[in-house]
């Protein structure tokens, strides 16, 4: 079958203004030629976005998605010790503005200048517990985290944005630690927040 | 009969067009994950840039009540601004940078380059002579007997200290190099002089680090 000749009609009105080579082709080829050519177009868009993900210093109107730009699938390292142990499955719940965990692993977001959550309370089978942070810096800055309290002060390494880590304490006690970014004045502008650890069979 | 081809004829064009689509955007390189990081250390045979920056201050008084970037300010009060001095750093990608950044206007700064994990934080303190003798760390303000805070926290040094930032520059790119205590930075990363208070932080204290392609 011949596409594009059926009927006779005066069709070619509409087309008139098309190129003459482009007259001579059939329908299909017209087609086809008209996919190309937009493909073209497609490819060259995709490559101009792909080339304006690559700068990051350079403040854009549009956020391009994570899964575009990478930036976001940094590796997590996981320490030696860490995959020895085997991690409860947490539970994640809300109890008068704190995030409740039951287990002891807690994911924790930076930005400027914001940790989140900010309000924990992790309750664990029994202490000492050791607990660990995957922290995630979200933000354009380098960032990094501390625990303070009951005879602990633990800082992380800093780490640069778009970059995960894993970050293990060792808690004795119940009761409530500071946590905050100590990276200048990322703390006092909103970089802080309250964990409490509570054991299973802990009263508070 | 003849619809049924057209129909055929578009799905295959823009099948086409997908295919297209998905295998130029295969084609790009996929180690993008750390592409936001300039290296922290410089390769042995990288090409060091050395930069001598310090830190300075404008300041005016006000004769008369006016608006600074739409904020009622009155007479006699002084506007400031922080400023690195130079401003523009430019380098090659590839070229091992390294800034030496002096605190000579202003109590306190730190020093963070946007989106590329480098800043002051654990950063050497050096003498004149280039010689580690402190880090940026968490520690007591030396000058606290007459000025800025009892404390300095990590990545903050004090008027007199001088930092030494040390990074290879492995991607092109135009970097804000920012002081975040004298800068108040908005949830999308915009730069501002006051803060969300009102209160004027001296700044956006801001230069700027243009990596060229080789």
């Amino acid at each position: 079958m011949m596409p594009g000749h059926g009927g006779g009609k005066p069709e070619l009105q509409k087309v008139a203004r098309l190129p003459a080579f482009l007259l001579r082709l059939s329908q299909f080829k017209k087609t086809l030629a008209i996919g190309v050519v937009l493909s073209i177009v497609m490819a060259l868009f995709i490559w101009m976005l792909q080339l304006v993900a690559e700068y990051p210093g350079v403040e854009r109107t549009f956020i391009l998605p994570s899964w575009f730009t990478g930036s976001a699938e940094s590796p997590v390292q996981p320490s030696p010790q860490h995959a020895q142990e085997t991690l409860e499955k947490n539970e994640l719940g809300q109890s008068g503005g704190y995030t409740v965990i039951r287990g002891t692993e807690v994911e924790i977001n930076e930005r400027e200048y914001k940790l989140e959550p900010n309000q924990i309370r992790i309750e664990v089978k029994s202490l000492p517990a050791t607990i660990t942070f995957v922290l995630h810096n979200q933000g354009r800055f380098s960032h990094d985290f501390e625990v303070k309290g009951h005879g602990i002060d633990a800082k992380a390494p800093k780490f640069g944005p778009g970059r995960t880590q894993e970050f293990e304490v060792t808690f004795g006690e119940p009761g409530e630690y500071e946590i905050l970014c100590p990276l200048s004045n990322h703390a006092e502008r909103g970089m802080r927040g309250t964990l409490v650890v509570k054991g299973e069979h802990d009263a508070r | 009969m003849k619809l049924t081809f057209r129909v055929v004829q578009l799905l295959l064009t823009v099948a086409l067009i997908g295919i297209t689509g998905v295998v130029v955007s295969s084609l790009q390189p996929t180690e993008r994950a750390t592409a936001a990081q300039l290296s922290p250390t410089c390769t042995a045979n990288a090409p060091v840039r050395e930069f001598f920056v310090v830190t300075g201050e404008w300041d005016t008084t006000l004769k008369g009540h006016l608006k600074d970037r739409g904020k009622d300010r009155q007479k006699d009060e002084k506007l400031e601004r922080y400023t690195f001095d130079p401003a523009t750093i430019i380098v090659h990608v590839g070229d091992c940078v390294v800034l030496r950044i002096h605190d000579l206007k202003g109590s306190h700064h730190n020093v963070t380059i946007e989106g590329t994990g480098i800043d002051s934080a654990g950063a050497p303190i050096i003498d004149d002579s280039g010689t580690a003798i402190g880090t940026a760390r968490a520690r007591p303000n030396p000058n606290a007997a007459f000025e800025g805070p009892a404390d300095l926290k990590d990545g903050e040094f004090a008027r007199g200290e001088q930092i030494e930032l040390r990074f290879q520059a492995d991607q092109p790119g135009t970097f804000r190099i920012i002081c975040e205590v004298h800068t108040f930075i908005g949830s999308n990363g915009e730069l501002k002089g006051y803060d969300d208070s009102g209160k004027p932080m001296g700044g956006p204290m801001v230069g700027y680090l243009v990596v060229l392609p080789r």
